[in-house]
């Protein structure tokens, strides 16, 4: 073989190493499943503190403020289902398509009674990268009535992860955001967080993608700790007061003929919605919202599998 | 046999690097765009530095060290 030849197949070689190399990391990094065990399990908190207010002892007990649960107005004694709502004694969300400036976004307006009925739920129901599986699937297996993507904590092995009180990952990412027990919602930065001190703070779910959409005044923000800033499909968590929630999904990438948000955007428009506390989830091809049975939203090339979904649902 | 697994490994050395250096340009363009997915701050990373860190340094050491042989020749002949 000639000293041309050779080269060429010395270059050829070199180049299908690289690629089987990169298939092997992929592999590796974030296709192949591997478990993970909790680091640290709940606090114990007082049994009395989320119980449903018994209805006999209230005249008006779904308006009327306890403190074993959160009111609101909205609150049905018979439970009320279609496309676009859902109330019960302890639950009350409504759904809105909103179109503007080229942009479809569906907000889902949530009040619960108890945090309890605010969740997270694992892809497979097992912690630990590479376990994946479609928003739909999940949310029906945990009969959600309505869910949103999380934060895709199976995609790296950094970020910390508290969910449904349990501390499964204490290594510092970028912003986090905590939801309490007592329904309180706060966003941190990675310097701030400390994963240990806000669990026994009575962190209930903690998520790390962000960033943090609004300052600590309520503000829109204008500089983001986030390389994915141009327009994307979006995926949000907003905080309003405990027991008053968001989610909103943002269409992008041309489906629903939807442009899809810029962080700045995003921002403005969870001020506008009135939130106090925003943070923004896992994007792109996994922003998917669910409720009562479908997928809402139109997700780009039709959404992936995701490993953890945000849901909202009946308390046993 | 010894002296055969030894320039295997010295031929091999360079392509090693070769491999691993565009494996971590493709990382650093990922990273770049979405570093959420943490492709450079990971075990299996650092793993990949660690060996093109070491066959770097062995192939500079060899490539050096033919520098000086082949100049001492080059000098040689000129005497």
């Amino acid at each position: 073989m000639d000293t041309g030849k050779r080269r060429l197949l010395v270059i050829f070689i070199d180049i299908l190493l690289i690629g089987i190399g990169l298939l092997v990391y992929a592999l590796f990094h974030h296709v192949m499943p591997r478990e993970g065990t909790p680091i640290a399990t709940p606090f114990p908190t007082s049994p009395t503190a989320y119980s449903f207010p018994n209805e006999t002892e209230a005249s008006n007990p779904l308006a009327t403020p306890t403190s074993m649960g959160w009111s609101y107005e909205g609150f049905s004694t018979a439970t009320i289902s279609d496309r676009y709502s859902y109330t019960s004694k302890n639950i009350s969300i409504k759904l809105k398509r909103h179109e503007k400036n080229g942009v479809v976004y569906f907000v889902q307006d949530i009040h619960i009674r108890n945090i309890e009925s605010l969740k997270t739920a694992f892809a497979k129901d097992k912690y630990g990268i590479g376990f994946k599986d479609t928003a739909f699937n999940i949310a029906e297996k945990h009969n959600a009535i309505a869910a949103i993507t999380g934060d895709y904590y199976g995609a790296r092995d950094i970020g910390v992860v508290i969910r449904n009180g349990t501390l499964y990952r204490d290594a510092r990412f970028r912003d986090v955001c905590v939801l309490y027990r007592n329904g309180e919602m706060k966003t941190f930065s990675k310097n701030e967080i400390d994963a240990y001190k806000e669990l026994q703070n009575g962190a209930y779910q903690a998520w790390s993608f962000g960033p943090a959409l609004l300052d600590n005044s309520g503000k829109p923000k204008t500089a983001f700790d986030s390389d994915v800033k141009p327009k994307n499909p979006r995926a949000a968590i907003g905080y309003y007061e405990p027991g008053h929630y968001c989610f909103v999904v943002v269409d992008g990438r041309g489906e629903n003929d939807s442009k899809g948000m810029t962080l700045m955007e995003l921002s403005q428009l969870m001020y506008e919605l009135g939130c106090k506390v925003a943070y923004n989830l896992d994007g792109g091809m996994s922003a998917q919202m669910y409720f009562n049975g479908e997928i809402v939203n139109s997700p780009a090339k039709g959404g992936r599998e995701i490993s953890d979904i945000i849901y909202i649902c009946e308390n046993p | 046999m010894k002296k055969n697994l030894f320039s295997l490994i010295i031929i091999t050395l360079p392509h090693i690097s070769i491999i691993l250096s565009v494996m971590l340009i493709v990382f650093l363009i990922i990273d770049s765009m979405n570093s959420a997915m943490n492709f450079l701050g990971n075990k299996q990373t650092k793993i990949i530095l660690w060996v093109l860190s070491i066959s770097s340094a062995i192939n500079g050491v060899r490539l050096s060290e033919a520098h000086i042989r082949n100049t001492g020749k080059r000098r040689i002949k000129l005497k």
